[in-house]
């Protein structure tokens, strides 16, 4: 596996536990090797020490056992070169191909190509690696390239990154990386759709009366600001997270669990978006971006004042958005998505929000009225399945109250799950693309996300919405649903 | 003795302020795992959000104590936000413990358990405190605000929290203010249950039961007027303002043409009754007068109806002294709104406003 971007953060906290973790768990082939790939000028010894100090740091499994390490270690590699050096893959391809050999590695020619770099080196690094010949697989060996979100910065980039990709490798080989259909809880989703007769019977525009899809971060820039500022919250995590947890909430049944079946059906969803025509933007999306307060009991500062942002930046960090599924299934359902940073806490999740009984027996103020029931599936933390229900308290009169039934992963299942890093990187050795992006997909998102773009930086653009830091976003947001989830 | 050990064993554990959820996961999660063997398994527990408001260490060791109990019946995760106002410091702290209970019917001394945050902010982190307790709440589960003492309902903080509640307890019988506070209260969007109005459960039934029989239709429209007296030295007033304002209620007084009775609330000096107690209620009217009298201790009322100058008939009825912890258990079986209650405070906040009296005399 080559890592290009050795020394950047997502290296560090990501990929490096997970490929440890892998190691640790046995899943990994005898002569597995990490060839890093950066411009800072590192021995192999140098990056080996910088990784056991980020798996210690990151890993969940940590403090590493240091027999396993040591073992794992001897496999790390490091290249220094600049992405554009033709030199680098050079050596790189030396490299590569020393460890195919089995004195060395015995890595049998596989590879593996992560571009874990900012966006804007992914054209450069794919016009090197196919310039050198180092995405072509050779006789039965493979060569597989995966490609960080975002991909691509609008439709048009998205377009083009693809036919660039399309030059090195072929369509086959190209893995586009969203984490969140690595976790666990994600792929429940089909599981619990799919595996229950209970659910599916209901899963429609009969019985359901809207949705909601939430992703909080407590956190704020940490770091990103820089990115983050050039981004926002609607490139940054509508297109690709909250696309693809719509996708599965709202996909129809595969005809199999593999990759071309399931995507399809995803593809499907998203070709039945209805698309935001600019003059209902204001109507159906709002946004929003983060001033002081606190959060977790702390003070927090405002977006703008965080490093690597403009003082005047009019970026989102906060995204409220409805929309319809038109299909035979979902006809007049809302989907309402949101996601933001700095809200009052992390939290995913998917909630089903079930229509009212058809006729209200219990009608009497003071029996405490009937809330809907609501099956809601927590995607972290605390990852689980909740419905609420409504039920008789004890006593002799009738007092009606919510109540819950949870099944919560982390005390039902005795093992840990693993990171989705650890999932998808497996999966990309064996060759199972299901977890990944196909290139409809992404550009079917892109066309969605566009259309909102292009609107806010057209002449009506509608106002980015101020809030505190540790609400739930702006007030604006009520507009578009009066009561969205208490997390 | 382990962190799961104190943890379940009630001990409170300094927490970060951020990582409150991450260390409860963790420790839930190792107690998951308890029950292998002999040991009993522990079952984790949670009906609703509990968050209490204390604003002094007095208000926090009673509500502690009365959580302890509630929490039995009610498995809630209690969020206790604290303001230490002598803590002249920037601090926020956080600590975190468990409750567990034998479980009932438990054949292999099953325990159920429900955990409980402490919140404590210094003077200045007032404004952090809500923030800090919002984030907190199970979804899905009712919240329920609890304010063991005055309520500052002005504050931020008041604000803050009773947006969040499906639910509000006070005991007015505590406010320094009732007509302030018991207005600002009556404005709220969600119900109020109200610890004073519990304790006056008994004094209702008996008061309602003198017009079960034959005098239900004689009297009540005859009677004109109610006097109410209390332990303390008139700032206590709440209770018996509501009592008064309830009788005042249920005989329509005011709402519809005719003519209206008098409220009188006395305070008399009472050593051995609680401040704010009711003492005695006398309803009059021409001929007939119904009294009940706060006897024998604070657990009986004894009561007595004359009729025609005729003979008193009396009987002596416990009104069971409700401790604070069963009082809030009352008050979280409570469905909806009580609009009984929401009338009689109507009343008691526009009695109050004219200085303790209702209605015109006759």
């Amino acid at each position: 596996m080559v890592i290009f971007g050795a020394t950047g953060d997502l290296t560090r906290r990501k990929l490096m536990p997970a490929l440890y973790n892998i190691a640790r768990d046995r899943l990994l082939p005898p002569g597995f090797a990490v060839v890093g790939l950066a411009r800072r000028k590192l021995s192999n010894d140098q990056f080996r020490e910088a990784m056991r100090g980020a798996v210690n740091e990151f890993s969940r499994s940590r403090p590493v056992v240091p027999e396993v390490w040591e073992d794992f270690a001897k496999g790390l590699f490091f290249v220094p070169g600049e992405f554009g050096d033709s030199a680098a893959y050079t050596r790189l391809g030396d490299l590569l191909e020393k460890l195919k050999s089995e004195r060395e590695r015995g890595t049998s020619g596989n590879h593996l190509f992560y571009l874990a770099t900012p966006p804007d080196q992914y054209a450069e690094i794919i016009g090197g690696l196919g310039r050198s010949g180092l995405s072509r697989p050779r006789g039965r060996s493979w060569s597989r390239v995966i490609i960080e979100k975002p991909f691509g910065h609008d439709l048009e980039s998205a377009r083009e990154l693809n036919e660039q990709a399309l030059t090195a490798f072929r369509e086959g080989q190209i893995y586009r990386i969203d984490h969140y259909l690595g976790k666990d809880t994600v792929q429940n989703i089909l599981v619990m759709r799919f595996a229950n007769g209970i659910f599916e019977p209901l899963w429609n525009q009969k019985y359901i009366d809207h949705v909601q899809v939430t992703v909080a971060e407590d956190l704020g820039m940490e770091g990103r600001g820089a990115y983050f500022d050039r981004a926002g919250t609607l490139r940054d995590m509508v297109q690709n997270h909250l696309m693809q947890l719509l996708c599965l909430t709202a996909m129809e049944p595969p005809v199999a669990f593999a990759a071309d079946e399931v995507r399809g059906e995803k593809v499907k969803v998203l070709h039945a978006i209805r698309p935001i025509e600019a003059e209902d933007v204001a109507r159906h999306v709002v946004r929003g971006q983060y001033v002081a307060g606190f959060a977790g009991g702390r003070e927090a500062q405002a977006f703008r004042s965080e490093t690597g942002v403009d003082k005047r930046s009019r970026t989102e960090t906060y995204v409220a958005l409805k929309l319809f599924v038109d299909n035979w299934r979902w006809a007049g359902v809302p989907f309402y998505l949101r996601s933001g940073k700095r809200l009052p806490k992390r939290a995913t999740e998917i909630a089903i929000q079930f229509k009212q009984v058809p006729y209200l027996l219990f009608k009497d103020q003071e029996s405490g009225g009937i809330e809907p029931n609501v099956l809601a599936l927590r995607i972290q933390p605390d990852e689980g399945i909740s419905l609420k229900m409504t039920s008789k308290t004890p006593g002799s009169v009738v007092t009606l109250q919510p109540v819950v039934m949870e099944f919560r992963y982390g005390t039902s299942f005795g093992a840990e799950p693993p990171e989705a890093y650890e999932r998808l990187l497996l999966d990309c050795m064996i060759g199972d693309p299901t977890l990944f992006t196909r290139r409809d997909e992404v550009e079917a998102a892109w066309q969605i996300v566009d259309r909102i773009i292009a609107a806010w930086q057209g002449p009506e653009a509608p106002p980015v919405h101020e809030y505190e830091a540790g609400t739930w976003g702006p007030a604006a947001a009520e507009r578009i649903l009066e009561r969205w989830r208490r997390l | 003795m382990t962190s799961l050990e104190s943890f379940t064993g009630g001990r409170q554990l300094a927490v970060d302020t951020t990582a409150i959820e991450r260390e409860l996961a963790c420790l839930w999660k190792a107690a998951s795992g308890v029950g292998g063997g002999s040991s009993p398994a522990i079952i984790r527990a949670c009906q609703l959000n509990l968050i209490v408001a204390c604003a002094s260490a007095e208000e926090t060791g009673r509500a502690a104590s009365a959580v302890a109990e509630v929490i039995r019946l009610h498995p809630s995760r209690v969020l206790m936000a604290v303001v230490d106002a002598a803590d002249r410091s920037n601090r926020l702290q956080a600590s975190i413990s468990a409750h567990c209970a034998l479980a009932a019917g438990a054949e292999r001394g099953s325990h159920v358990c429900c955990e409980q945050i402490t919140l404590t902010a210094s003077s200045s982190a007032i404004p952090r405190l809500a923030a800090a307790v919002l984030p907190l709440l199970v979804p899905d589960l009712p919240v329920v605000l609890w304010w063991p003492g005055d309520p500052d309902l002005e504050a931020d903080l008041a604000a803050d929290l009773t947006d969040a509640a499906d639910r509000v307890v006070v005991d007015s019988r505590r406010f320094s203010n009732p007509a302030s506070s018991m207005r600002r209260l009556s404005v709220q969007d969600c119900p109020v249950s109200d610890l004073a109005w519990h304790r006056l459960r008994g004094w209702r039934e008996l008061t309602a039961g003198f017009f079960d029989g034959e005098a239900a239709e004689t009297y009540p429209p005859r009677l004109e007027k109610v006097l109410v007296e209390y332990a303390g030295a008139g700032r206590e007033i709440s209770e018996a303002a509501l009592l008064g304002s309830w009788v005042a209620s249920c005989l329509k007084w005011g709402d519809r043409p005719g003519p209206v009775g008098k409220i009188a609330l006395q305070a008399r000096s009472e050593s051995d009754q609680a401040p704010g107690s009711v003492l005695s209620l006398t309803l009059e009217a021409p001929g007939a007068s119904f009294s009940l009298r706060r006897e024998g201790g604070a657990e009986f009322v004894a009561s007595s109806m004359t009729i025609d100058r005729g003979a008193s008939i009396s009987r002596l009825a416990r009104v069971a002294c409700r401790d604070e912890a069963t009082l809030l258990s009352r008050s979280l079986d409570a469905g909806g709104r009580d609009t009984v209650y929401e009338e009689a405070v109507d009343r008691a906040v526009r009695m109050l406003d004219q200085g303790g009296d209702e209605g015109a005399k006759r």
